[in-house]
């Protein structure tokens, strides 16, 4: 814990903006350590997230736990991935969004996506389907998962 | 016809010198215009845009708010031009320095007493006075005395009133006693003291009060059950029509989010002209309420199962494998679009139905030609004839949009009215000449006192109810009425003029009829399987008890409670669809918000079932389908337009025995008769208000409806 918040401080107690001031991004030797590591930095980003939407003036449309809750389905959008260095590259990417968005560097059009309305889809799954409607036609497919074209 | 009649109405001028267009100069611009135009239409023909608020295109000229003050050159003072008839070389002048001024000092006076509330106005944004006193007010108020306050009226629930804001334009007052034709509101007081309400205070009512709030210039007239919910720059808008009235009026639906939140008229000269009656404006509120948004199945116990479209498809697909064509029944709902339709009709043809839409009430016309069952004269005929008979309609509560036009039509063609059936204050006068159906057996003889009025017409039309021809005995009766148009001369091919005239009241049976799906109902048959393709209001006696009932729609109403398996449809907003209306006119609906849970459009419904039968029918998509509908009838995929059709042809209704009973008024609630509108808040609220039970001292000698 030295290493990543240093002089005994913790999640709760490290101040805001210190991100990098501790936190070396080591490369993860092993699937075990970069999730863990991608963890860390979600609770990072929870940590921080009312101290974000409030310098982004956007606590009118948001509430921290539901951005909290938001970013955690954005960011279970890459679980396929189980190559460390994959992992390790989604933390680093994390970190510099969260690092930038506490200085204000990042305007939170960029990043409303994220916490505000994460694009569900449900990648992984959809091999579900193929086997359940196998032998519909594509009609019956998308009538069945909701998935088609509106009709107008 | 419609030249011939202003070629006739052009010869009472006074003078032949007002037949030719003449001359007038708008700001220096020469623009050539017909003699009786005012400088506000001489200006608005140039382009020129004047301020007004008292003036209104369908309403009489009032001239009483002075905001469309022009100078014209020789002339001392300035003149408001809506009341002011252009004369030849007349020089206007819209932006001048005097104008100007005279502008501004009019527009002073209306915010003397104007409050500035606009903030908590919900007209706010789309305001005729906040708007054109940013452009022609002066920029600073020079006012320090006190505001005048007004009590505000009862305008029932449909119409807020927040009467402080009112600035006697009068538009209110001549919208009730012209078009309305209730003359109940009026100006008490002068100057300051000046208020517009009714003098002895009562409740103002009339089927068309929603059209207020689109008339009402200022926030003094707002739409309560809309009120504080959006701001117009919020809304999203989409172009429709409204199917829960069978005239398809031209509707603009407002929608903020997923939500539909207002209902506005839109333009239309042939259908709507610009009212639409309060259930359609102010009846989608119940597409909120009651909806089914799940696949439900009806357990032994009587409570529901939720199942998946899967499981609801395979359970149907179960049930109609069990049964042969012959025992099915479909019935085909009020508010359904032609593409549902077509689809019903491919899959039920496909397993071997063709009971379909065989009601015991369904209406007893048949499909072989269109002036069968159409409105023949269309509904801006009515402006053409000079005499109208209608049978078994009450048009005020049927279809209050066409009775405004008939009231047009009797105040300024001089339309002579005559109705058989139950009599009502229709707002204009009419004769009436029976309420059972022997008034129709004398006419036919020519006993009636009103045959020989019917004689010299040259231009009747005959408007029959379609609620007439659901009588056991309707056939019958519409061969009564057609030997009648035969023997006074009502279709005139020669004149191209077909007086027969069919009123439906739901759009789903045009829709059928157009399709040419005819059955008749069986009294004997014991269906086992029933498709209620949206059909609520049907007679509980026509389902055996031991049949499998499928209900799909869009409300847990009558259909779905007596239903084994519910499918979850999508109402006409939800859902793109085309739709016929009583003229025969084919509009399209637009979809403006998603149909809430795991409802779906009903072709989509049927096309899915189809597949899962094994019979899948050959339309994926809304196009395809209409091609399909194309190949069956080509006419209804050409969009706001009637095709011509021969005037002379028709099926000859089989004769019958007429029973001599009484022609019963068929709506007993204007607010609540369809499952959108029984499911309302607002048209509860409007049940309850406009009760003719509560707003009398007297005991009635019948019960009230």
């Amino acid at each position: 814990m030295s290493l990543y918040f240093g002089r005994g401080s913790n999640n709760i107690t490290c101040r805001t903006a210190e991100i990098y001031t501790h936190n070396r991004l080591t490369p993860s030797k092993t699937l075990a350590e970069a999730k863990i590591q991608h963890l860390k930095f979600y609770r990072d980003a929870c940590r921080r997230m009312p101290y974000i939407l409030k310098n982004s003036s956007i606590t009118n449309q948001i509430h921290p736990t539901q951005a909290k809750l938001n970013l955690a389905t954005f960011l279970r959008q890459s679980l396929f991935a189980r190559n460390p260095r994959v992992i390790d590259s989604l933390t680093i990417r994390g970190y510099d969004w969260l690092h930038s968005s506490i200085w204000c560097y990042n305007h939170h059009h960029n990043f409303v996506h994220m916490i505000m309305n994460p694009k569900i889809d449900d990648r992984g799954y959809n091999y579900l389907d193929d086997v359940r409607y196998a032998n519909s036609s594509s009609f019956l497919k998308d009538f069945y998962s909701g998935k088609g074209e509106a009709n107008y | 016809m419609l030249k011939l009649c202003q070629k006739i109405s052009r010869h009472f001028k006074t003078s032949s010198r007002l037949l030719n267009n003449i001359e007038v100069f708008v700001d220096g611009t020469p623009v050539s215009v017909a003699p009786d135009y005012s400088i506000l239409q001489a200006c608005q023909k140039a382009g020129v845009v004047v301020p007004h608020f008292c003036f209104h295109e369908r309403l009489a000229v009032s001239g009483n708010c002075r905001m469309c003050i022009v100078e014209i050159e020789k002339m001392p003072k300035v003149m408001t031009a809506c009341s002011m008839p252009v004369s030849p070389g007349m020089r206007i002048n819209t932006k001048s320095e005097k104008t100007y001024n005279a502008r501004g000092g009019v527009m002073e006076f209306l915010l003397a007493n104007h409050p500035l509330d606009c903030p908590i106005c919900d007209q706010g944004g789309e305001c005729d006075l906040q708007d054109q006193s940013a452009l022609y007010g002066y920029k600073i108020g020079r006012f320090m005395e006190y505001k005048r306050a007004v009590e505000d009226k009862n305008y029932g629930p449909l119409v807020a009133t927040v009467m402080t804001r009112c600035i006697h334009c009068t538009r209110c007052i001549r919208f009730y006693e012209e078009v309305a034709g209730i003359p109940i509101l009026g100006t008490t007081g002068r100057g300051r003291e000046t208020e517009v309400g009714t003098y002895v205070e009562k409740m103002v009512h009339s089927e068309l009060s929603g059209n207020l709030v689109d008339l009402c210039p200022v926030g003094a007239l707002t739409n309560a059950p809309y009120a504080f919910t959006a701001r117009p720059w919020e809304l999203r808008n989409v172009m429709s029509i409204d199917p829960t009235d069978s005239i398809t009026p031209s509707i603009e639906i407002s929608c903020k989010g997923g939500e539909v939140k207002r209902v506005l008229p839109r333009l239309h000269e042939e259908v709507n002209e610009e009212w639409i009656h309060d259930r359609s404006r102010h009846a989608f509120d119940g597409l909120k309420r009651q909806r089914l948004n799940a696949c439900l199945k009806k357990k032994a116990d009587g409570s529901y199962e939720e199942l998946t479209w899967k499981d609801a498809l395979e359970v149907l697909a179960e049930e109609v494998s069990k049964t042969s064509g012959n025992d099915m029944v479909g019935i085909i709902g009020e508010f359904m679009d032609v593409e549902a339709v077509v689809a019903f009709r491919d899959l039920m043809y496909k397993l071997g139905c063709e009971n379909i839409d065989a009601k015991k009430n369904g209406v007893k016309l048949s499909p072989d030609f269109r002036n069968n069952y159409l409105m023949n004269s269309r509904i801006s005929g009515i402006e053409e004839a000079d005499l109208l008979l209608v049978i078994g309609a009450n048009l005020r509560l049927d279809s209050p949009v066409i009775n405004a036009r008939v009231r047009k039509a009797t105040v300024l063609n001089g339309l002579n009215v005559g109705l058989i059936g139950t009599d009502d204050y229709l707002t204009y006068d009419h004769t009436h000449l029976g309420t059972s159906t022997s008034a129709l057996t004398d006419l036919l003889k020519g006993t009636h006192p009103f045959a020989k009025t019917l004689e010299k017409a040259k231009f009747p039309m005959i408007l029959v109810g379609a609620n007439v021809l659901k009588r056991e005995d309707g056939e019958a009766v519409n061969s009564v009425i057609q030997e009648i148009a035969k023997k006074y001369n009502v279709i005139k091919p020669e004149s191209n003029w077909n007086g027969y005239n069919v009123l439906h009241n739901e759009v789903g049976t045009v829709a059928a009829l157009e399709v040419g799906i005819t059955s008749e109902y069986d009294p004997k048959a014991k269906p086992k399987f029933m498709y209620l393709l949206g059909a609520d209001n049907f007679k509980p006696d026509e389902i055996p008890d031991d049949a499998f009932v499928v209900y799909q729609g869009t409300h847990g109403d009558e259909g779905a409670s007596r239903a084994n398996l519910i499918l979850p449809g999508a109402s006409y907003v939800e859902k793109s669809g085309s739709y016929v209306n009583t003229d025969g006119r084919v509009s399209l609906g637009k979809k403006a918000i998603p149909a809430p849970g795991q409802a779906k459009a009903d072709w989509e419904i049927l096309r899915a079932l189809s597949e899962v039968l094994g019979q899948t029918l050959p339309y994926d998509n809304l196009q395809e389908i209409r091609y399909r509908i194309a190949e069956l009838a080509p006419h209804l995929i050409k969009y706001d337009y009637v095709e011509p059709y021969s005037l002379s042809w028709h099926t000859v209704p089989v004769k019958g025995e007429v029973n001599k009973t009484v022609i019963s008024d068929f709506i007993d609630n204007f607010y609540m008769t369809d499952a959108i509108s029984r499911a309302s808040p607002t048209m509860a609220k409007c049940s309850e208000a406009f009760n003719p039970a509560r707003n009398t001292n007297f005991v009635p000698e019948v019960p009230i409806r």
